[in-house]
């Protein structure tokens, strides 16, 4: 084998090296064993999105009856028309108390 | 000034007219006291005859004006107070013990909140009860009783009607809150709700008849009594009870606390 026949053998060897090197790294097969972890991970991830999504709908129901609640308020507020009536220093005929 | 005391609805009454003693004024009177044995006949829950306890044990049917006259009142008091008011809390009333008359009240079992929030139809002289849904009329019954009874007795002259502390007045009448200032009313009326009243013992703690249609049981709250000022009785009622549970009413309030602290709204000074 010639000197230059061998530097072409060293070069491809190389190169091979690194092309194994990175498609090993890279891993791009599934792995073949499940990791419990990882799969615990993703339960807890759905279980955290499906608590955060009930307590949103509440969020909301609880905002809308709120929003309701005063606009009712507001609306008994305005809708009383009040007799004339003021406080006095004099002894009272009658006296309401609780029924 | 011509007046009488009698006993009625689960209180004592006093009806005064600001006139002369005659044919005239007896005959008002005794028309303003029948008032109350016709409204009492017809919106008492303690007399299974009462044409309220039909319609509840029946769940529907026809009713007379003055029944459906008191209904209307009651759900447009729920209606206006977001159902801080609610005729349809009977259910809770006697589950916190108030089963009967208050005089033959004793101590109670433990409460158990029920719901309120009933369905009512009320189409004319129709009405339509939803499941396990029955009325109570109790204090809006004798605030209606007192209006209309002020009303008899006005045709005589000024007058003050009084059933425990539910009061309307034609003329100027000073009237006093318990525990508060004295009010000058003018063809007005005003009502106090308060847990003071009518309380007995529940279980190990103490219950009272204002139920709180949000929880179903005796409302909890350091409020003690509140008092209203408004156009009828019936109306004061309502208000008085939604000022009871914590609702700015915009009407003439009194607070009184279980501390005894005072405290007027509503554009009282």
């Amino acid at each position: 084998m010639t000197s230059v026949a061998r530097v072409y053998v060293a070069t491809g060897a190389v190169l091979l090296f690194f092309v194994l090197w990175a498609t090993i790294a890279t891993s791009p097969w599934p792995s073949a064993t499940r990791r419990p972890e990882v799969d615990a991970l993703a339960l807890r991830e759905a279980v955290v999105r499906q608590r955060a999504a009930a307590a949103q709908q509440r969020y909301e129901a609880r905002w809308a009856a709120y929003r309701a609640a005063l606009a009712r308020n507001r609306a008994l507020t305005v809708s009383v028309s009040a007799p004339p009536v003021r406080i006095v220093q004099v002894p009272p005929v009658a006296t309401t108390r609780s029924s | 000034m011509v007046a009488t005391t009698f006993t009625g609805m689960g209180t004592t009454i006093e009806l005064r007219v600001d006139a002369g003693p005659g044919p005239g004024t007896d005959a008002s009177l005794e028309r303003a006291r029948s008032v109350f044995d016709h409204v009492e006949r017809t919106c008492s829950r303690f007399d299974d005859t009462s044409e309220l306890m039909r319609l509840n044990h029946a769940g529907r049917g026809r009713v007379s004006a003055v029944l459906a006259e008191i209904l209307r009142l009651a759900l447009d008091g729920r209606e206006r107070t977001g159902g801080l008011f609610d005729p349809t809390v009977h259910d809770a009333v006697v589950s916190a013990g108030y089963d009967r008359t208050f005089p033959e009240l004793g101590v109670s079992g433990e409460p158990v909140p029920a719901p309120a929030g009933g369905e009512v139809e009320l189409d004319g002289d129709h009405v339509v009860l939803g499941p396990a849904t029955r009325i109570d009329l109790g204090g809006i019954a004798k605030g209606y009783a007192v209006d209309r009874a002020c009303e008899v007795l006005a045709a005589s002259g000024p007058c003050l009607v009084d059933a425990g502390g539910d009061i309307a007045v034609r003329g100027t009448w000073a009237v006093g809150v318990e525990g508060g200032p004295t009010l000058e009313l003018t063809d007005a009326a005003v009502a106090t709700s308060g847990r003071d009243r009518r309380a007995w013992r529940a279980g190990d703690g103490p219950a009272h008849h204002l139920i709180d249609p949000r929880t179903g049981a005796p409302a909890v709250t350091r409020t003690l009594r509140a008092t209203v000022v408004a156009a009828t009785a019936a109306e004061a009622e309502v208000l008085a009870k939604a000022a009871f549970l914590g609702a700015a009413v915009g009407a003439p309030t009194v607070l009184v606390r279980d501390d005894g602290r005072v405290t007027v709204a509503g554009g009282l000074t």
